[in-house]
């Protein structure tokens, strides 16, 4: 995505084209070292390789203004910005002249396509100043050459150089003055730099010339010399004298005096230099140099004392014949912008070792001789003298001296002037340096070194045969093998003779063998006996305090202390830079120097780290041999497979920078890639539980082999202590559980120099909702809450039965004691009738009571009943009733039903309050009315039932009707079910229930 | 002859007592009223009755019989008033005796029996079944004694722990030494000391509430 045209490269589309070429300093900037320029190249396109500008902002990146966009460099990747016209936040124009930043972290990019585009550290967005909008009737007005920012009190003065005069834009004021021509005393229009010197004058360059603004004075000042000079100016510099140099487009380097008094010129005629177009110049503080950019002519370098000019082109290791921009960054470092060939830098001391290539040879060994040092490979004796890194033959110099072999494993000198000389097919040939004359010992034998003792005898270490000792008279004194025991291998590598006189045997498989200079003992140290990490021997070192070094193929280091007889080992694990030690040797200042087959170690025995070295920093390859390890005086040789490298141990300096570290991305793994472009200035962010896995990716800003720089980085919240150091320049944490952790992380430049004070990003992950607090409370609330209802739900459910038991309970009480009470008076008065009519009536209102008894009673029970539950089963009920009375009466019933919702349930109360008024109501007509017919009809539905009955009869006498009972009875039942009761007792009686 | 009234709200049950009472020579029903209501309404010029007792449903819509009780001792205070019930509910007879009842009656009593339990009553108080007489004896237990007018008196107390046992007032004369009358007399005391005290601590309650 896109989001603002910019491209995230990362270091595989930056190519590192890193020129190797030796040159021999013609300056006296490199102090007899050679220049070595570094080349940075971004992508293909040669515009965006025209690099204008240059700069580094507050926080330490680096950024290129070029003919196409601009970059922020930061070691490992770059971001480029260029205009897309989709995206109304990306930069304003591609042809970048000038960039400068404010008091904010902003940067101001002046653009000779569009105007003035702001960047804006926090968001990453840029503004685009349209001046036109100020001065709108001047069309070329964002054409944008040059910005000056000058620093008042509390606020800053823009000045920006166009195509239409000078811009001051006064912040405070919010104003945008225009100087042209017309209005001032500027020589032209076209201003093309724009430099605030030292002492408060704003210099303006233009197309035609070069004026000065007083700033103290608040004015033009055009009493100076400056009005001669009519040059295109391209660029305007101050030196530490404060004079002014002007580079101009035809007329070459301008040096202005800072009285402005004077005007001293360099050019191709009076100064040699190679081009008069002088597009940029930088002044190094503390040397008398300058360096000059030329149109076509590639760097001089111009020595303002010698007054001698050097010029650098393509074969001196530039991109580029047109250099056009300089900077010197706070590193050190000084960058150099060409056209169409990217940007160079160069840094004192960025190669510490030099290196002479040979024929491939797999072993080497080195022998002083008088001035000279003997280099022997598989073909030959090499000989290189001090003066100079020619090596020569040795039949060239020897030419009547033969050899038993060419293959020359190994090289020692005696005291005589012998020189010895073991090869690989023809065994030991020793030489007389005095007379060339040549002996040849041990025939037929692989010698694979050789050594003179501190008594002047000769030892042979040989490939299958053990070691020979010759007196100096070259008798053979003893032969240590396999066999007799003193060896565990007769494949014997490399000889040593330690401050004791003991000779250390190194071997190939075997391990050690000591040799005591007394005894003749042998001491054996091997992995077997737990003395050394691997069998295969390289290379001796013994230390000062008598401990004995040891370099192996396989197990990386030995430390091993004869007098204790304890050995220690050191391996990658520890920092070495690799297993297969070939050599080892320490320095002056106590360091070991250990080449391997991947890198050149240095250990440093007090901190107990090691540093590593390889072919960037100057070797000739990463891969050493074995054994070749040779140091005399302040220089230290180790040979590689197709050459030697070398170096002066002392010189070899560290880049002590101490890079500032940035976190740059977070990226999270989640379904919307989060990716906020510039999180340098982010303290805290938030996430949420979806967002829980991220990579974080950071920088240190040393631009010196940046691939080197190494990080540590940990998760407060989640990792106890730092990781540990890795080039890899981010970090990835998933599945995080919801909180608040920190992320830290510090960076060490190339050469192992740590920044103490980390990087911090505090991370929040919000829990989801289900997981805070608030919301398990809340849970545990609606479940209690949930309970609470239930338990009150059940009781009032069980309250609501209980009721209703009551409410049956007393509901049978009240109807059937009195109906009984009725019962036994009418018995009791039976006893007192005499009359047998009367008698019999009361018989009869006995029986009938019964009756009542037993209907009541089951009317009860019938309503409790839940078959009974529907509006139904009530109808049916009626129904029933009637047809009983159709039985016991003459009178004419008429039942008519319309009723519908046939499922809904009815409660009790209703049900049989219904049914109590419904036969009180019958019973009533049929005793009191004298009717023949009655009409019933029921209709509804369980929500609203109307029950109608009315008989033809004469009605009852209303008051009558109102005080008896049976109609307190009814309305006492009608209430309970909140029904509407109405009846009308004129013209039969009528009652009509509403429920 | 005694004079008596009625307040029963079921038709035929009062009717039937009517009824009974009218073959009775010795007592004379002057009023039957179905509610309270309608009792002291006829009864508003007292002059017309001379009541010696009423006969007083403890079931009756609108106005209570335990209610209507108090309206009618306004009016009637020395009327001596039983109380009829379908059911012995001992829980609303204690209470209608605390009200100020003399006694009380089930409904479905034979007839002969309820006409003694009238005469029995005009004469004395009305027999305490031993449930009442453990209500009585714990109305009267001494964790609630507060004033020296609503303890029983010893003698009392034997009467009424008698009662609790079941003995008949004919047993418990004999086991006292008194005549039956005496022991009715006793009875009916303690129904008054049960009245009186009953009152006190309405009013005592209804006074700390506030009313």
């Amino acid at each position: 995505m896109s989001v603002l045209g910019i491209v995230i490269s990362s270091s595989y589309k930056i190519v590192f084209a890193i020129t190797c070429i030796l040159i021999f300093c013609r300056t006296s900037f490199c102090e007899g070292k050679p220049i070595q320029f570094e080349n940075l190249r971004f992508g293909s396109d040669p515009s965006r390789n025209s690099i204008t500008c240059i700069m580094q902002d507050k926080e330490g990146f680096i950024w290129f203004g070029t003919k196409f966009g601009l970059i922020k460099y930061q070691g490992s990747s770059s971001r480029t910005f260029f205009f897309d016209n989709k995206n109304p936040f990306s930069i304003g124009g591609n042809f970048i002249r000038d960039i400068q930043e404010d008091k904010n972290g902003n940067l101001w990019i002046a653009t000779s396509d569009n105007g003035i585009s702001k960047y804006i550290k926090k968001t990453g967005k840029f503004e685009h100043l349209n001046l036109q909008t100020h001065f709108v009737d001047r069309p070329n007005i964002n054409q944008v050459w040059a910005i000056q920012i000058i620093r008042k009190e509390n606020t800053e003065v823009f000045l920006f150089g166009t195509a239409e005069g000078l811009v001051r834009y006064d912040v405070s004021k919010n104003t945008f003055k225009l100087f042209d021509t017309n209005n001032s005393p500027l020589p032209d229009n076209f201003i093309t730099d724009l430099y605030f010197d030292s002492n408060q004058r704003i210099w303006i360059g233009t197309n035609n010339g070069i004026i000065i603004y007083d700033e103290q004075e608040n004015e033009f000042n055009t009493r100076t010399i400056l009005s001669s000079i009519k040059e295109f100016i391209w660029r305007i510099r101050e030196d530490t004298d404060k004079n002014i140099w002007l580079g101009t487009r035809a007329k070459g380097l301008f040096k202005v005096d800072k009285n402005l008094k004077d005007i001293e010129v360099v050019n191709k005629k009076n100064h040699s230099l190679t081009d008069n177009r002088v597009l940029d110049v930088f002044i190094p503080t503390g040397t008398d140099q300058i360096f000059i950019g030329t149109w076509e002519g590639g760097l001089n370098v111009y020595n303002t004392k010698t007054k001698k000019m050097d010029a650098l082109s393509l074969r001196d290791g530039l991109s580029s014949t047109s250099i056009i921009s300089f900077f010197r960054d706070r590193s050190g470092i000084i960058w150099i912008g060409t056209e169409a060939g990217g940007v160079n830098y160069i840094y004192p001391n960025i190669r510490k070792f030099q290196s002479i290539q040979i024929a491939p040879s797999a072993t080497m060994d080195f022998l002083r001789v008088d001035d000279k040092i003997w280099i022997a490979t598989t073909t030959d004796i090499l000989i290189k003298s001090d003066s100079s890194n020619v090596l020569i033959p040795f039949n060239r110099l020897y030419p009547d001296v033969k050899l038993s072999d060419n293959n020359i494993q190994a090289l020692a000198k005696n005291r005589n002037g012998e020189v010895f000389i073991g090869t690989f097919w023809g065994g030991l040939n020793v030489l007389n340096l005095k007379d060339k004359k040549t002996t040849q010992l041990l025939p037929n034998t692989k010698v694979t070194d050789v050594l003179i003792d501190s008594r002047e005898n000769i030892w042979a270490a040989t490939l299958s045969n053990g070691v020979f000792e010759f007196s100096p008279s070259l008798k053979l004194i003893d032969h240590f093998t396999k066999e007799n025991k003193s060896l565990t291998t007769n494949r014997v590598t490399v000889l040593f003779e330690s401050r004791d006189k003991s000779l250390w045997i190194g071997t190939n498989g075997g391990g050690v063998s000591i040799v005591s200079s007394k005894t003749k003992n042998t001491t054996k140290l091997n992995v077997e006996n737990n003395l050394l990490s691997n069998n295969f021997i390289t290379s001796f070192y013994e230390d000062s305090n008598g401990i004995i070094w040891m370099s192996t193929n396989g197990g990386g280091i030995v430390k091993y202390d004869p007098n204790k007889n304890i050995s220690y080992s050191l391996t990658e694990l520890d920092g070495l830079a690799g297993n297969n030690a070939e050599g080892i040797i320490a320095s002056d200042d106590s360091s070991l120097w250990i080449s391997t087959t991947n890198g050149l170690s240095k250990f440093n025995t007090s901190s107990k780290t090691f540093l590593n070295y390889f072919k960037e920093d100057g070797l000739l390859d990463n891969e050493f041999i074995f054994g070749a390890v040779f140091k005399e005086n302040n220089t230290i040789y180790f040979g590689n497979r197709n050459g030697f490298s070398f170096f002066y141990p002392e010189q070899i300096e560290n880049n002590n920078y101490i890079p500032p570290v940035y976190i740059t991305s977070i990226n999270v793994v989640a379904k919307h890639s989060y990716s906020n472009v510039d999180i340098s200035d982010l303290k805290s962010i938030i996430l949420n539980y979806t967002q829980n896995a991220f990579t974080i990716k950071f920088v240190g800003l040393n631009y010196i082999f940046p691939s080197r720089n190494k990080y540590m980085y940990m998760l407060e919240g989640l990792d106890e202590h730092f990781s540990i150091e890795n080039t890899t320049n981010e970090a990835t944490y998933t599945n995080l559980d919801p909180g608040t952790y920190k992320f830290l992380v510090k960076a060490s430049n190339n050469d192992g120099v740590w920044n103490p004070i980390p990087a911090a990003l505090n991370i929040t992950i919000t829990a989801p909702f289900w997981k805070t607090v608030w919301f398990k409370i809340l849970v545990g609330v609606f479940i209690l809450s949930i309970i609470g209802f239930l338990i009150w739900f059940k009781i009032s459910h069980l309250l609501q039965i209980e009721r209703l038991r009551l409410k049956i309970a007393r509901d049978l009480h009240d109807e059937i004691g009195s109906t009984l009470t009725k019962l036994s008076m009418n018995a009791g008065l039976l006893e007192y009738e005499k009359e047998e009519e009367k008698i019999i009536t009361r018989s009869k209102r006995l029986q009938s009571i019964s009756r009542e008894v037993i209907g009541m009673m089951s009317d009860t029970v019938w309503s409790i009943d839940t078959r009974n539950d529907h509006l139904e089963d009530l109808v049916d009920r009626m129904r029933n009733h009637v047809a009983n009375l159709r039985i016991d009466t003459n009178i004419e019933f008429i039942f008519n039903s319309d009723i519908s919702d046939k499922n809904e349930k009815l409660s009790i109360q209703k049900k049989k309050n219904i049914l109590l008024i419904f036969k009180e109501t019958l019973n009533n007509s049929i005793k009191y009315s004298k009717s023949n017919i009655i009409e019933i009809s029921i209709s509804g539905s369980h929500s609203k039932i109307t029950l109608l009955i009315k008989d033809n009869g004469i009605g009852v006498a209303e008051d009558d009707f109102k005080k008896g009972n049976g109609f307190r009875y009814m309305q006492m039942r009608a209430k309970e079910i909140n029904a509407e009761l109405q009846f009308k007792t004129k013209n039969g009686f009528e009652i009509k229930l509403i429920a | 002859m005694i004079s008596i009234g009625i307040i029963e709200d079921i038709d035929e049950i009062r009717d039937s007592l009517k009824e009974f009472f009218f073959l009775q020579n010795e007592i004379l029903c002057e009023i039957a009223a179905n509610s309270v209501e309608s009792f002291l309404q006829q009864t508003k010029n007292n002059t017309n009755f001379n009541l010696d007792l009423l006969l007083l449903d403890i079931e009756l819509p609108g106005i209570s019989g335990i209610n209507g009780m108090y309206l009618i001792k306004e009016r009637f205070p020395n009327l001596e008033i039983i109380m009829l019930t379908v059911y012995e509910d001992s829980d609303k007879i204690f209470r209608s005796l605390q009200a100020g009842a003399n006694g009380y009656l089930i409904k479905t009593t034979p007839f002969p029996q309820i006409a003694q339990a009238i005469f029995d009553l005009y004469k004395g108080g009305s027999p305490m079944s031993p449930i009442i007489a453990r209500k009585v004896i714990r109305f009267f237990s001494p964790s609630k004694a507060k004033k020296s007018s609503t303890k029983l008196t010893p003698k009392e107390t034997e009467i009424v722990q008698y009662l609790v046992d079941g003995q008949s007032y004919l047993r418990i004369a004999e086991l006292l030494g008194n005549s039956v009358e005496t022991i009715r007399h006793h009875i009916k005391h303690i129904y008054t000391k049960l009245q009186v005290s009953s009152k006190a601590e309405l009013i005592s309650k209804n006074y700390k509430i506030g009313l």
